[in-house]
């Protein structure tokens, strides 16, 4: 890369660099949303199942398996990703970590009044906070099945409000797939298609 | 047509791709960028000398647990520069 180029070949190098950085920014916004979604789905069939079995609302405990296991994997598979190549941090990406941040710390919140308030609308306030955060993660990478999943998991979250007891742990898993796991696997393999985007 | 008027800074291919690179992100290490461009270890790193050295970037080094790291960004200065390269080449290509 030591050549001096014209003007054309000047502006594709840009194009084709800025492109490459961009999909490697899309495929780490994924990652989180594939993670954290598929925990997600998997918490809520065990709190569903295991309620549904006991009849033991401790086993609502198990919530904490979110940010957990979620914080857990995700940390393991930065490391990893530090220890086999290159990191980059985008603006982007820091404004969207922020912002997951934030809306994990509420989540975490509201998970305090579902042992003290009888009839605390948790799933509903969960799935509203998760597809806001799926919304604004859309309009920040202006990418359009993110937007729309997110705004679908918004919809979905007012169903919760006349969808209650222990069915409501279905529809929520069936939001986390619709709002984070297929828009997560949307984005990652449109990042994938691009061989050189290894980002 | 080659471009004498253009910044002959960016006008390299490799220091081109760096500063396209960094233009869209916050900061990207060494390693990062070597695999971005696909240049060797030597080329990147006199090249990033070249350009920090014209203040259009700023490399800062520190350590990741043992290993040394070097991280750089993009300065002020550098995204002006590029936005300038930028629309010259735009001007000659009449896009």
């Amino acid at each position: 890369m030591g050549k001096i180029m014209n003007e054309k070949e000047s502006l594709e190098l840009i194009t084709r660099m800025i492109d490459n950085t961009r999909k490697g920014i899309e495929k780490n916004a994924a990652l989180p949303m594939l993670i954290f979604g598929y925990t997600s789905i998997v918490t809520t069939l065990a709190v569903w199942f295991a309620i549904t079995k006991t009849e033991n609302y401790m086993f609502h405990l198990l919530w904490i398996a979110i940010p957990v296991i979620g914080w857990l994997v995700y940390g393991l598979l930065g490391w990893a990703r530090t220890r086999r190549g290159g990191v980059s941090q985008s603006h982007l990406g820091s404004l969207i970590g922020r912002i997951w941040i934030f809306l994990a710390g509420v989540m975490m919140l509201c998970m305090i009044p579902v042992f003290l308030l009888r009839g605390f609308p948790a799933p509903f306030i969960m799935t509203l906070l998760a597809a806001i955060g799926v919304s604004c993660t859309g309009l920040l990478v202006k990418y359009a099945p993110l937007i729309i999943c997110g705004i679908l998991g918004i919809l979905t979250s007012f169903v919760l409000l006349w969808v209650t007891g222990i069915t409501s742990m279905v529809v929520l898993a069936i939001a986390f797939a619709v709002m984070m796991v297929l828009p997560g696997h949307i984005l990652h393999n449109a990042a994938n298609k691009n061989p050189r985007n290894d980002a | 047509m080659m471009l004498n008027q253009l910044d002959p800074l960016l006008h390299s291919e490799l220091r081109l791709a760096v500063m396209s690179v960094l233009i869209a992100l916050e900061e990207a290490d060494f390693v990062y960028l070597q695999e971005k461009t696909g240049a060797s270890s030597g080329n990147l790193s006199i090249q990033l000398d070249k350009l920090q050295n014209a203040g259009y970037i700023d490399v800062e080094k520190t350590y990741k647990g043992k290993k040394p790291r070097t991280v750089c960004r993009i300065t002020q200065k550098g995204i002006d520069a590029f936005r300038a390269y930028v629309d010259a080449i735009k001007g000659y290509l009449d896009v």
